[in-house]
């Protein structure tokens, strides 16, 4: 008979972590193992009974969830992480992956979640609760368009690339800088700045580009 | 001592009272001047503060409150019900649904009045947040360049810093319909610039805040920029554009 997954849940509302509790064990697979209140209590609770796999609430006293994370990453065996929160926004979503975690779980639909995110962390892969997939989705393409354009235009700081657009409607530095608040001197130093980052010899090289990229600018 | 040099004397010292007697005149009026100022500021700080209480209690009234209402009955009629079981099951569902939408209303209320970014994930993050909201829900393009500014700003500066970005943001939205948006948040030697910027139809100023069209929020701006102890310069050109530029000294630490 295969052995229990074993299970820590961290998070500071007694109610909820009694529910949670109930809710994962009526699953005989798995057997939570430790609880805290607190990120303290949870790192002392995690050496003392090495959990398979942690539930970490982030918005807890002494430590925050994320905090605990961090530094279980560290332990010896360290344990799958599945972080337990209110938190739909996407810098916490994305705050929690880059850690990273194996799972994200909105608390607002945990009973419903809570055993899929089990089942897949368990067997090695990563869930996210449906509320939060489109910042997964979202994670994927923009890194997706990082590693095809480190290059270009991309390269160029939102205001050089303005400078750009505007030398592309053949615009002087005097107009350019009217027209943007700056001075000329600071025009030029963002027409060279471009130049440089570009590799482009010249103002008729740097038109050029501007004129063939006007669509990304 | 000859009359002439007591006469002169004497002259001297009328002169001299009378020009004491003036500037004090005029110190006194200029006092009195900045105190109403003052005044009509913290009056208008207050009302601004009221106002915005009034719309956070509309909003937990008629929205979260009408939602809650809505599940205590639902709650009500399913177990005045409850022997139906299918009928229970629906309400159930039903009361899943109205608490779902409760809850994200809590979410948006609560981020309107406090972003959870600015506490837990730092400043540069809470701005990167703003701007990509912003982003999602408007049609024009919203660029930005910011450098990391954690840790620089202490106690009400980091939130007023949050505001202005935020005010500047609605302000290029809301009243400009521009295309292009600017946000470029710069970590200078001493100093930390802001620069929000469009291409939106501008409006005819000098640079001095109060002269604005109202219903811009530059009073909240500027009065944000002082908390910062910063130099504000809001320069606009009709048909062209409008720019913010905040710079913020910061204070030098010995450790740096």
């Amino acid at each position: 008979m295969r052995s229990k997954v074993k299970i820590l849940i961290l998070d500071d509302h007694p109610v909820f972590r009694h529910g949670l509790k109930q809710v994962i064990q009526t699953d005989p697979s798995y057997v939570v193992v430790g609880e805290a209140g607190d990120g303290v209590a949870a790192l002392e609770v995690a050496q003392a009974c090495q959990p398979d796999i942690a539930m970490l609430d982030i918005d807890v006293p002494k430590l925050t969830g994320l905090e605990v994370a961090r530094r279980l990453r560290k332990f010896a065996k360290p344990p799958a992480i599945i972080i337990l929160s209110m938190y739909n926004a996407e810098s916490m979503v994305n705050e929690a992956l880059d850690l990273p975690v194996n799972g994200y779980v909105l608390k607002d639909n945990a009973i419903a979640d809570i055993l899929n995110c089990l089942r897949a962390v368990a067997s090695g892969q990563c869930y996210v609760s449906p509320g939060v997939a489109k910042y997964l989705m979202k994670r994927r393409s923009q890194s997706a368009q990082l590693s095809a354009q480190k290059k270009g235009v991309d390269a160029l700081t939102a205001m050089e690339r303005r400078v750009l657009k505007l030398i592309a409607e053949n615009k002087t530095s005097k107009v350019i800088a009217s027209e943007l608040f700056l001075s000329p001197r600071t025009v030029d130093t963002h027409r060279q700045n471009v130049a440089a980052k570009l590799e482009l010899h010249g103002t008729r090289a740097v038109f050029q580009f501007a004129i063939e990229h006007r669509a990304s600018l | 001592m000859s009359l002439r040099s007591v006469l002169v004397s004497g002259l001297l010292l009328l002169a001299g009272v009378w020009g004491a007697r003036f500037f004090t005149r005029k110190r006194i009026r200029d006092l009195e001047r900045q105190r109403a100022a003052q005044h009509a500021s913290s009056h208008q700080l207050i009302a601004s503060q009221e106002n915005e209480r009034k719309r956070i209690a509309a909003e937990i009234h008629d929205s979260l409150g009408q939602n809650l209402l809505l599940i205590r009955n639902v709650a009500l009629f399913g177990h005045t019900h409850a022997a139906d079981s299918n009928a229970a099951a629906e309400r159930f569902e039903e009361v899943s649904q109205l608490t779902a939408a409760a809850i994200q209303e809590v979410r948006n209320i609560s981020y309107a009045l406090r972003p959870i970014e600015l506490d837990r994930l730092g400043l540069t993050k809470a701005i990167a947040a703003v701007v990509g909201k912003v982003s999602e829900t408007s049609a024009a393009k919203v660029e930005a360049s910011l450098d990391p500014i954690d840790n620089l700003l202490f106690g009400d500066e980091e939130i007023a810093f949050y505001r202005i970005v935020q005010e500047g943001l609605n302000n290029a939205i809301k009243h400009s319909g521009a295309k292009w948006i600017l946000v470029q948040v710069q970590k200078e030697a001493q100093a930390i610039s802001l620069r929000i910027q469009d291409d939106g139809r501008g409006f005819s100023i000098s640079s001095h805040a109060d002269e604005a069209p109202a219903g811009l929020g530059l009073k909240g701006i500027s009065e944000r920029a002082r908390i910062l102890n910063g130099d504000l310069k809001i320069e606009s050109m009709t048909g062209r554009g409008t720019m913010i530029l905040l710079t913020i000294p910061l204070a030098k630490t010995a450790t740096e």
